[in-house]
């Protein structure tokens, strides 16, 4: 009997490091936030008053702030389809057998593993009007005209940037969907095609329903890595022109760093924390909701 | 009975390596190092370390009680950096201060007063440096610290470019603007800048606004008040929205890339800091000039550049000051300079003796202009100012309007603490 109680116990003591270590990694940050969020800490000045929800107050009423919270999930909401459809074509791409295949299943992983900044370095000068190569071949095939910049305005440097962080993402999306592609048991093709279905319905019906699990986590994962997307959209407008690109960490970088208002920053990051844990929510409320849907109808 | 054993074995060295690491994070407040010599620790520009580290190595090697530990990162990372180690309890001895910082590192008890220090040492004030130099720095009557690298910008002019449209170096702002349509049909640009950068309008392109004798506010006594909306400012705005249409349009374009289309002669008038002289524009064999910034009365241009303080929570600020008045010695000074000496003696020294490359600078020095005074939300300002002149220039909201609008928010930010 004393035996068991002591096996019992071991296990706990042994991961006890490891969990004190995780929570202090996981929530110290979260409640020091939240702490800092409530009090007039500026670097600026040597006290640092508590305000209770002063600063939440001051940024939602911003308009800075409201229109770079829609601009983020605008911006977050149109990269995740982008890589998706980029993604998913692309591994479609790679189930096909033709000469050459293993090179792109080699070469596909590059962009993913390039860090941001390179990224947003190497497409900033692809796209720059006077030396930019895409912008060369965009002129020459007359799909731009001349002089054509897609730094000058927002909406095409928003779409510049969006570019960007696509070819960077849609890689992860090509080689999760590919490898559970590849899994997908032949017969179930053969059945299907059997039983009168096109390459459409093989598609919709077999291959999705095959690969939902995997497609909605590389789409989980890639809102919570897009959401905080910085270093990208730093280096190719810093948020410009005219704050057209400028999304939820620069600001918060801006107001942290620049204006050195911690408190405002602080309130920031938990507005973030927030609005992704409130999407990711929503988004598990309708899955469920759809599922039960799907259940009821069946 | 191995395998509990072997679990005994694991869990005592699991506690004893958790004791071990729990008293390696124990601060020790010591600061010397382990050859007895007190450590003074330093932040500094990256850019700067080249020149600087031959002159810390002498004076560790005169004074070998003393050693200086560089820690040099990018400028752009610096206020970053201060701020986080001061927070940290864990400042550094020795900071390097961007002047429109100064008020926010005051503020914050980032810095040191100096006056102390100042009484009975070889560095004098009012000896050695402009008084505008030092005067950033001085707040409350207190003296928190001193000039180390100021700088100021003329314009540099593309030889090659002017020589192929037949232009004689501009006079006027007007007299740029008029060489747009002929610069283009030859497939240059007349001037470029970096508009992701907030300061641009202020500092680089900035030079301009001064000498149209316009500013972002002014500083009466105690008194800020917001200045966007005069005749001037309006002048200048619509100046540079005219030159926009022979200006590069992408907001992606950094400071280096213009540097470079000058250098191959697609931008005929670049701002030039005395920091270039060290740079790629002289190396790359590009025929240039170097002339004061055109203006409609007046030449001015925008004076900036960098201080050095002590830390208010440093370790050791007694060696640091040690060390700060052997940097000070005008020989050190100007073997350490990248931009302009602060010291007045250092200009005896070379390369700044040499006045054909340095005379255009100290010419234009005695008008520059700090473009706004420092004060707690200068950057807060910077960021309103150049937001409103991005969209003036681009023609998203007309000039007026959107100068009416940061005037507005300047305004307010200027009566915040």
């Amino acid at each position: 009997m004393r035996q068991t109680n002591k096996v019992a116990l071991t296990p706990y003591i042994l991961i006890l490091p490891a969990v004190v270590t995780l929570l202090s990694i996981l929530l110290y940050p979260i409640i020091s936030s939240a702490w800092m969020s409530m009090l007039d800490y500026t670097f600026t000045k040597v006290e640092r008053p508590f305000v209770l929800f002063e600063n939440f107050k001051e940024i939602l009423s911003d308009d800075l702030f409201l229109s770079t919270t829609w601009r983020t999930i605008l911006w977050t909401g149109i990269n995740i389809v982008g890589m998706t459809i980029l993604g998913l074509y692309t591994a479609i791409l790679l189930t096909c057998k033709f000469k050459g295949n293993f090179i792109i299943k080699a070469v596909i992983l590059i962009p993913w593993i390039l860090p941001q900044v390179v990224t947003g370095f190497t497409w900033s000068w692809m796209m720059t009007q006077d030396f930019g190569i895409l912008n060369h071949f965009l002129i020459k095939l007359g799909v731009v005209p001349e002089g054509f910049s897609w730094f000058q305005t927002g909406g095409f440097a928003f779409a510049a940037t969006i570019i960007a962080n696509v070819w960077r993402g849609f890689p992860f999306f090509a080689l999760m969907l590919y490898a559970k592609i590849s899994s997908l048991p032949k017969d179930q093709i053969e059945a299907a095609k059997i039983d009168g279905a096109n390459s459409i319905h093989v598609f919709f019906y077999i291959t999705v329903a095959h690969i939902r699990g995997v497609l909605s986590t590389c789409i989980l994962l890639s809102f919570l890595w897009t959401f905080n997307a910085f270093d990208i959209i730093f280096v190719m407008t810093n948020g410009g022109p005219n704050n057209a690109t400028l999304t939820l960490p620069l600001l918060l970088q801006r107001e942290a760093f620049n204006n050195m208002d911690l408190g405002n920053a602080s309130a920031m990051a938990l507005v973030m924390l927030f609005i992704m844990v409130g999407i990711l929510l929503f988004s598990i409320l309708v899955r469920s909701l759809f599922r039960k849907l799907k259940g009821g109808i069946a | 009975m191995k395998l509990i054993v072997m679990r005994k074995v694991w869990f005592v060295a699991l506690l004893m390596v958790l004791s071990l690491s729990s008293v390696g994070c124990s601060k020790d407040g010591s600061t010397s190092n382990s050859s007895g010599a007190e450590v003074v620790t330093m932040l500094m520009n990256q850019d700067d370390l080249p020149k600087l580290q031959p002159v810390v190595d002498q004076f560790m090697l005169e004074n070998p009680h003393i050693k200086i530990d560089i820690e040099a990162v990018k400028f752009t990372e610096l206020d970053r950096k201060i701020n986080l180690a001061h927070s940290s309890g864990n400042g550094y001895d020795i900071i390097p201060v961007n002047h429109t910082s100064t008020p926010q590192l005051v503020g914050g008890q980032v810095l040191e007063d100096l006056t102390p220090y100042l009484i009975g040492s070889s560095i004098n004030l009012e000896k050695s440096f402009n008084p505008s130099n030092y005067d950033i720095a001085n707040i409350g009557g207190g003296q928190y610290a001193l000039p180390y690298g100021p700088d100021v910008r003329v314009l540099a002019y593309n030889k090659t470019l002017l020589d192929r449209i037949g232009a004689e170096v501009p006079k006027t702002p007007q007299d740029m603007l008029d060489m747009g349509p002929a610069l283009q049909k030859i497939g240059a640009y007349v001037m470029g800048s970096d508009r992701k950068n907030q300061w641009d309008p202020i500092y680089i392109t900035g030079s301009f606004m001064l000498s149209m004798g316009a500013n972002v506010y002014t500083k009466k006594g105690d008194v800020f008040t917001a200045t966007s909306t005069t005749p001037e400012m309006i002048e200048y705005v619509e100046w540079v929205k005219a030159m926009y249409q022979f200006m590069p349009k992408d907001i992606s374009v950094t400071e280096d890339q213009l540097k470079e289309l000058f250098i191959q002669n697609k931008v005929a008038f670049y701002i030039y800091g005395p920091w270039e002289h060290n740079m790629r524009i002289p190396e790359s064999g590009v025929d240039y000039g170097l002339t004061l910034i055109p203006t409609t009365g007046t030449t001015s241009s925008a004076m900036g550049g960098w201080l050095l303080g002590l830390g208010n929570n440093g370790r050791d600020k007694s060696s640091a000051w040690e060390f700060i008045e052997y940097l000070y010695e005008p020989s050190n000074m100007a073997s350490i300079s990248l931009a302009l000496p602060p010291v007045k003696e250092a200009f005896g020294y070379e390369p700044f003796n040499n006045k054909a490359l340095y005379g255009i600078f100290e010419e234009q020095m005695k008008t520059a202009q700090i473009p706004i005074a420092p004060m707690v939300n200068s950057n807060k300002i910077a960021e309103v100012y150049s937001t409103y002149f991005q969209q003036a220039i681009t023609g998203v909201t007309p000039v007026y309007d959107a100068m009416e609008k940061a005037q507005i928010e300047i305004e307010k930010l200027l009566k915040t603490e």
